[in-house]
């Protein structure tokens, strides 16, 4: 397939505990914002692709498109839901696009939902992990630790610090203070973050991101169609790949446990597809998958961001801080925004084209011309990164 | 005579937590006494203690050399689920072994003992293992102990002949709050016990009491398995007496062992060596756990189903024993990997077919951990590590029995099968790593 695809528009509801609402208010919500930016209704849907990782966790929706068009008021046109783990919307995003480029459709909405509160916390996505899993394999395992035994190989490896993971939810939350859509808002300390509860040593509490309801949308068009839009944002480049299944890297003594095959090999394809190679001086803004601290910095590297071993050096320096030379997660990241899983990477794709279109607000990026988006799904074995463009 | 058997290999499986009747008695505002239990974690039973017995007696002979298998115990997790033969898989012994269960009495071990001598399918491994529990604040909570002993029989010179062995048998009623009733009969089963200028003995009998008014009766200098540190341990007890007398034993020495039970079991010995220590260390590894509302919730894990909604396939084990279970990994013949998961193509090649199965080792290398804080756990946190073990394959495993503090990157590691889940009321069992 050839040729480009452009959002048309964006939408995003509020992260956050959304007791009073259902995931239908969400889905539509978020929808409805995307489809006002680009002076559409839902009627001029159509294809859709709903992204829910997670539906039998309480709620039961998402399981399959049905719950779209329930959201939409809109039925008669295909939609397909879409699971990949943390990637859901990422790949949501990717189907959406597809489909245009094979010319099947003209106007596409990508969507993701999650509807995590309408049960404790503990008993949404912690039980999923704890009691749902394979009932062998993994028993014992949370979601907290399934990349906290990351942080013991790099604190063996390279001397990372529990202070270098404390330094990127000190940033993080800084960031969502601006951000009024973010679940957390309310900045930490370092020493907050180090005395806060252990969860899945060396990560306490708030080297966590919430438990937390969202929606995301984007309407995409094709790239020659987005001039007659009036805030289009260039999908330059996707990269996706599935590096492995579920439990090999714990059962495959050649995984490392220090980075992501996956997000290597899909910023490999975005960067082709986008043109460009060295981040550091071709973007002024990324996105990253920090669903724990030590993620932000493991995705510095598998982005190329820096050299391996380095990346605790980027957050220590304020390379990545709102003013820095290459501000991460301006938007708060998952860390203070939440993470409702399936909307998680179209939410960050609403921050970056917000950023590029310079209607970010208090969090704005001078000069943010092109920006980078990454999501990390499973165990580290479902990688998305896409690159967008300022409006063309 | 070329065929008589010996004592070819034994050893001890004592857990390390150790509670004290100084520390009941404080629970109870009680006056202070003597003596101490050892338990088992919450995610072990009989089958799990009797697995790293029979597996520390095993290190030096290949599984599938073992033709026959005797286990006994009185507290399997279930009255008929294929418990001896849940312990052949893990132990990976041949399916064709011969198997016979020895319950429903205290000398189920020692009768065990005694056939495997006299019928002649050698080698055969004995296996005999309990996990006892008194009612909450009675006297008896403190003399009844976890463990389990492994003794492996056949032809060969090994540690000890048996020149003689005598057993008797009849009712009696052990559990009797009547001191001098128990002591009675102890007495009078040591006084019938044949001495054939033995110089010493090992004595094992249903509790403390029993055991000490026999040793008195024998009037020699005796053992009795620890029993006043680690409890009296059931069926297990007069294997870990066995156990204790051939650790300390000098070869050339005769000796008597001796088990009151329901009648008793006595043999005459001549020791010839000397076993690789499993008692003695278990012993010195004791580790003081005398909080007793500690002591209690992990005794009742399983029980009170306090566990996290448990959820099982039978399905899914039966199909993945091999690796469940025996512990079989896999070989990919086209590039010569060896993975742990059952897969239908290999992860490393991709190749669709050519793998044969084959043993994983059972010690390696912790290659990275975490503890888990909220995991549900009558112990917490619960430490997950990916353990790199020797000669290949990977697993990611619970470290059982540790200290958070003492899990490294690094560390030397063995897997232990233990309880990892209830599901609708039937343990679903698993390997886990405990530091060496």
């Amino acid at each position: 397939m050839t040729g480009r695809v452009a959002i048309a528009g964006a939408g995003c509801t509020p992260f956050g505990e959304h007791f009073d609402r259902s995931y239908t208010d969400l889905a539509a919500e978020a929808c409805h914002e995307a489809l006002a930016e680009a002076g559409l209704s839902p009627k001029h849907v159509e294809a859709a692709w709903l992204g829910t990782a997670f539906p039998d966790v309480g709620v039961y929706r998402g399981r399959s498109g049905m719950d779209l068009a329930e959201s939409l008021g809109h039925a008669g046109i295909p939609i397909t839901r879409v699971s990949n783990y943390c990637a859901t919307g990422g790949d949501a995003l990717r189907n959406a696009a597809n489909a245009l480029l094979a010319g099947e459709v003209n106007v596409a909405l990508a969507v993701g939902v999650e509807k995590q509160r309408d049960r404790a916390p503990q008993e949404s996505i912690v039980k999923l992990m704890v009691e749902t899993g394979h009932p062998f394999y993994q028993k014992g395992f949370t979601a907290a630790g399934t990349f906290a035994v990351f942080a013991a190989r790099r604190m063996k490896e390279h001397g990372l610090t529990r202070e270098d993971l404390a330094a990127v939810s000190v940033k993080n939350h800084a960031h969502a203070a601006r951000n009024a859509k973010a679940h957390h808002r309310k900045p930490v300390t370092a020493e907050q973050v180090l005395a806060s509860p252990m969860v899945a040593w060396p990560l306490t509490l708030l080297d966590c991101c919430p438990t937390t309801d969202g929606a995301a949308a984007v309407v995409l068009v094709r790239q020659e169609d987005a001039r007659r839009f009036p805030t289009p944002v260039l999908v330059a480049g996707i990269g996706f790949s599935v590096s492995s299944g579920w439990d090999q890297p714990f059962h495959d003594e050649r995984f490392d446990f220090i980075g992501f095959p996956a997000v290597r090999q899909a910023a490999q394809k975005a960067y082709a597809q986008a043109g460009m190679d060295d981040p550091m001086k071709d973007v002024q803004l990324v996105e990253v998958h920090d669903c724990f601290s030590i993620n932000e910095l493991i995705a510095y590297e598998d982005l190329g961001l820096c050299k391996a071993g380095e990346c605790a050096r980027l957050v220590r320096d304020g390379v990545t801080r709102l003013g820095g030379r290459l501000p991460v997660n301006a938007g708060g990241g998952l860390l203070s925004c939440g993470h409702p899983v399936g909307a998680t990477g179209l939410r960050m794709v609403y921050e970056v084209a917000r950023q590029l279109q310079g209607a970010a607000g208090d969090r704005q990026i001078a000069g943010a011309r092109q920006g980078i988006t990454q999501n990390i799904g499973g165990p580290g074995a479902v990688g998305f990164v896409s690159v967008l463009r300022a409006p063309l | 005579m070329p065929d008589t058997p010996a004592i070819l290999n034994a050893a001890a499986r004592v857990p390390p937590f150790a509670l004290s009747a100084e520390a009941v008695a404080r629970a109870y505002g009680r006056p202070p006494s003597r003596g101490a239990r050892r338990f088992a974690a919450y995610d072990e039973d009989a089958l799990t203690l009797a697995t790293d017995a029979a597996a520390l007696c095993l290190r030096a002979t290949a599984p599938s050399h073992v033709r026959a298998l005797y286990v006994a115990s009185t507290t399997w997790p279930r009255a008929a689920a294929a418990q001896a033969e849940r312990l052949a898989a893990a132990l990976d012994l041949p399916p064709s072994v011969e198997i016979a269960t020895f319950g429903g009495s205290w000398r189920g071990g020692a009768t065990a003992l005694h056939i495997a001598l006299t019928r002649p399918t050698w080698p055969a491994l004995v296996v005999a293992a309990d996990r006892l529990t008194a009612p909450p604040g009675s006297e008896r909570e403190t003399e009844l102990g976890d463990g389990a002993a492994a003794v492996l029989v056949g032809p060969g010179t090994g540690l000890a002949r048996i020149a003689s062995w005598t057993s008797t048998s009849e009712p009696i009623e052990w559990e009797t709050p009547d001191a001098r009733l128990i002591a009675t009969h102890a007495s009078r089963l040591a006084s019938a016990a044949p001495r054939d200028g033995c110089a010493r003995a090992a004595v094992s009998a249903p509790g403390p009491r029993a055991a000490r008014a026999a040793a008195g009766a024998l009037n020699l200098p005796s053992s009795l398995g620890a029993m006043e540190q680690i409890g009296f341990c059931g069926t297990a007890h007069p294997l870990l007496a066995l156990v204790e007398l051939l650790e300390t034993a000098r070869p050339g020495e005769r000796a008597l062992w001796l088990t009151c039970a329901e009648g008793s079991e006595s043999a005459t010995l001549e020791i010839t060596a000397t076993p690789t220590r499993t008692f003695g260390p278990a012993l010195e590894r004791a580790r003081p756990m005398n909080e007793y509302g500690r002591w209690l919730a992990s005794r009742s894990f399983f029980e009170n189903g306090a566990t996290a909604n448990a959820f099982s396939s039978p399905a899914l084990e039966q199909r993945d024993a091999d690796f469940l279970m025996r512990l079989r990994g896999t070989r990919c013949a086209s590039c010569g990997a060896t993975h742990t998961l059952p897969a239908p193509a290999c992860p490393r090649c991709g190749a669709s077919e050519g793998f044969t199965r084959v043993p994983l080792s059972r010690a390696g290398t912790i290659f990275t951990f975490t503890h888990e804080h909220y995991v549900p756990s009558p112990t917490p946190p619960v430490t997950m590590a990916v353990v790199d073990l020797d000669g290949g394959g990977r697993l990611l495993v619970q470290v059982a029995d540790a200290a958070p503090d003492d899990v490294r990157i690094g560390a030397r590691v063995r897997l232990t099968l233990r309880r990892l889940h209830m599901g609708g009321g039937i343990p679903n069992y698993y390997w886990k790593a405990v530091l060496e």
